[in-house]
């Protein structure tokens, strides 16, 4: 009984050096010799599908433009996403982009980073109000406007049509977030709709259905829905089907992101449409302005008050998501 | 008798044996990680889980836990971070860790008054501190550039301030647990809670002081956190309360109350610290980065195990 259980201890001990030693063997190599310029980048969290293209837009485009590339997870944790800045600069990295899990705590990283000369690009979320070069965003706006647009256009496809629609919203500090609704609200009051409710669900799928489904019970004759994300679109979707409705046919949903669940469920009919970001060009447009303020050339910026430069975003709907995403998102 | 005294000096030392080889290799291997500057920077960045471990040692020698630090630690920032511009940060400060040291003795009523299990308890509060901190800020962060806020992430010299204050909560708390009657009555409750009681010691009383520290150095490391980010908010340290259990663990404490030690809950600190930022410097894919952490502390606390079965 007693050597049973002294193997068992020696297997598991055998097994963490193992898996230590995988993970030393796992680093990526990299040769400083030629001397290439290192771009550092640090990003909110490598689960999201997101982000692993904005990863993806970065490396790529760092390789093709002749940089080394260092990178860093912050896991959603700010106090990780300081060190980690903190590390990728002791590990002579000569220019950073930032995807900030906290913008509020971007002012020592920046402040720090700055002082070695070092220039910062900050890869959406937001500036936090700090001393960045330059902030590279979806032009959220406009993606509202966009979603306006279509909803507008469908709605008035069908007779009677009560011109009511709702909105669900993100937490407040999102400030990108914020800007969808604020563009889509925008846009659908010029195209004479009512909107008949505007709640926050928090972000998460589980409360876009429940506020949803309220919305819906307060105003039955609801005949819209603009979520700012995708989860909660989602979370709207399987309310509104739960309540024997379609949404597509009768109240229209309309999310944000163009996550791949949501890419599936429009795929299959179940939703309406989605506004993609895309974070590959994301990641891609943060190295090329590391690249020009590496070289000392000036920016053009989008809105040069906040030293912002917006990338367009795209409406999928059921006519065209099969051309962007062919085969399993 | 001589095995006995190695033995003892390896409980002691063993931490900072590890601590030191594990530093002289990567210092070696990489160039990245022996500049002053990266040791600097490992010094201030375990600071808020190093402080936080300090109430921790105490209420896992006397037997119990408190899950409630992270929560403690997010709310306390938030309201210091808060008042700063009002009433300046030295007071902010102070009201703090005032605070802090309230919300750990709730903790303690809790457990001593109403009879509830350390774990259920504190599980409780971390749900509702937590929550109190997402009212308190809206979720919106609250930030400060006030200069005397600021300038405590600052260096002297390479040594960062907030690691000098990390070793003098260690000093105080080593003071407090090897050289006042106090911790000898948290040694005692925590080997043998019944003993204690017959001998007269106020348990209860222990116990509730024992939670109002951890509320305390909870709070202290919520300021540090802040003072690193200048911000703080409703959902910073979370989950922080496991990796400052994991850290009392490793530094040599038992689970099972009676034993622990300062030195080796501030060994394991700054060996967590160099470990994930190695795992940086190295470019240590971050799905392997966990990993990497749970087998460190599997490895430590299986030797332990192996060793203690075979000895005793």
């Amino acid at each position: 009984m007693r050597k049973a259980g002294s193997i068992c201890n020696l297997l598991i001990i055998a097994l963490v050096i193992v898996s230590l030693f995988f993970t030393i063997g796992c680093r990526k190599k990299n040769e400083p010799e030629k001397k290439k310029k290192v771009i550092g980048f640090s990003v909110v969290d490598m689960q999201p599908n997101f982000f692993q293209e904005m990863e993806k837009g970065v490396r790529e485009t760092c390789r093709t433009m002749g940089y080394d590339y260092k990178f860093h997870d912050q896991k959603y944790d700010p106090a990780l996403m300081l060190s980690g800045c903190e590390n990728l600069i002791t590990q002579g990295i000569d220019a950073s982009i930032i995807s900030p899990c906290e913008p509020s705590a971007l002012g020592p990283i920046v402040k720090k980073t700055k002082s070695r000369g070092i220039p910062v690009v900050i890869a959406d979320i937001g500036g936090g109000g700090s001393d960045y070069d330059a902030i590279v965003i979806s032009d959220c706006f406009n993606g509202g406007v966009i979603a306006a647009e279509y909803m507008a256009k469908m709605l008035e496809k069908r007779p009677n049509v009560s011109k009511k629609v709702g909105v669900l919203k993100c937490m407040p500090g999102h400030v990108y977030a914020v800007r969808r609704g604020e563009g889509f609200t925008k846009r659908i009051q010029e195209l004479r709709f009512e909107v008949v409710s505007t709640l926050c669900a928090n972000d998460v799928r589980d409360q876009g259905y429940r506020v949803a489904q309220d919305m819906m019970t307060a105003h039955p004759d609801i005949n819209g829905i603009f979520c700012e994300n995708d989860p909660m679109a989602l979370g709207a979707v399987q309310a509104v089907r739960d309540a024997g409705k379609s949404a597509v046919d009768d109240i229209l949903v309309v999310g944000f992101n163009a996550d791949a669940e949501a890419i599936e469920a429009i795929k299959a009919g179940y939703m309406a449409a989605t506004i993609q970001q895309v974070p590959y060009e994301m990641g891609k447009k943060c190295v090329e302005l590391t690249d020009q303020l590496l070289q000392g050339k000036p920016l053009t910026f989008s809105n040069p008050q906040l030293r912002e430069i917006t990338i367009p975003v795209r409406l999928i709907t059921q006519e065209n998501v099969s051309e962007y995403f062919p085969g399993k998102y | 008798m001589k095995t006995n005294n190695f033995r003892q000096l390896w409980d002691r030392a063993g931490i900072f044996v590890a601590l030191l080889a594990i530093v002289t290799i990567f210092a070696f291997i990489n160039p990245g990680f022996r500049k002053p500057a990266n040791l600097s920077n490992i010094l201030q960045q375990c600071t808020p889980i190093g402080i936080a471990a300090i109430g921790m040692t105490f209420v896992i020698i006397s037997g119990a836990l408190d899950l409630s630090v992270g929560s403690v630690m997010a709310l306390t920032a938030c309201v210091m971070v808060g008042l700063i511009d009002v009433v300046g940060f030295y007071p902010a400060f102070l009201i703090a860790i005032t605070f802090g040291f309230c919300l750990g003795l709730i903790n303690g009523l809790i457990v001593t008054k109403m009879g509830v299990q350390p774990f259920i308890a504190t599980l409780g509060t971390l749900w509702v501190y937590r929550a109190f901190a997402y009212i308190y800020t809206q979720n919106k962060p609250m930030q400060s550039a006030d200069a005397g806020f600021v300038c405590w992430g600052e260096n002297i010299c390479y040594v960062p301030r907030l690691f000098v204050v990390m070793v003098l909560c260690y000093l105080a708390g080593y003071f407090l647990l090897y050289h006042t009657p106090f911790g000898r009555y948290v040694f005692a409750v925590g080997s043998n809670r019944r003993a204690a009681i017959l001998s007269g010691i106020n348990v209860a009383r222990v116990n509730l002081f024992v939670f109002a520290l951890v509320g305390f150095f909870s709070a202290m490391a919520g300021a540090a956190l802040a003072v690193r980010l200048w911000s703080a908010k409703a959902d910073t340290a979370l989950g922080y309360e496991l990796m400052v259990i994991a850290t009392v663990v490793l530094g040599g404490t038992s689970l099972k109350g009676g034993s622990g030690t300062f030195a080796g809950t501030f060994g394991a600190a700054i060996l967590f610290t160099v470990i994930y930022n190695a795992m940086d410097m190295f470019q240590v894919q971050s799905y392997w980065q966990k990993i990497a952490l749970g087998g460190i502390l599997l490895l430590a606390l299986s030797l332990d195990g192996l060793r203690r079965k075979y000895t005793v």
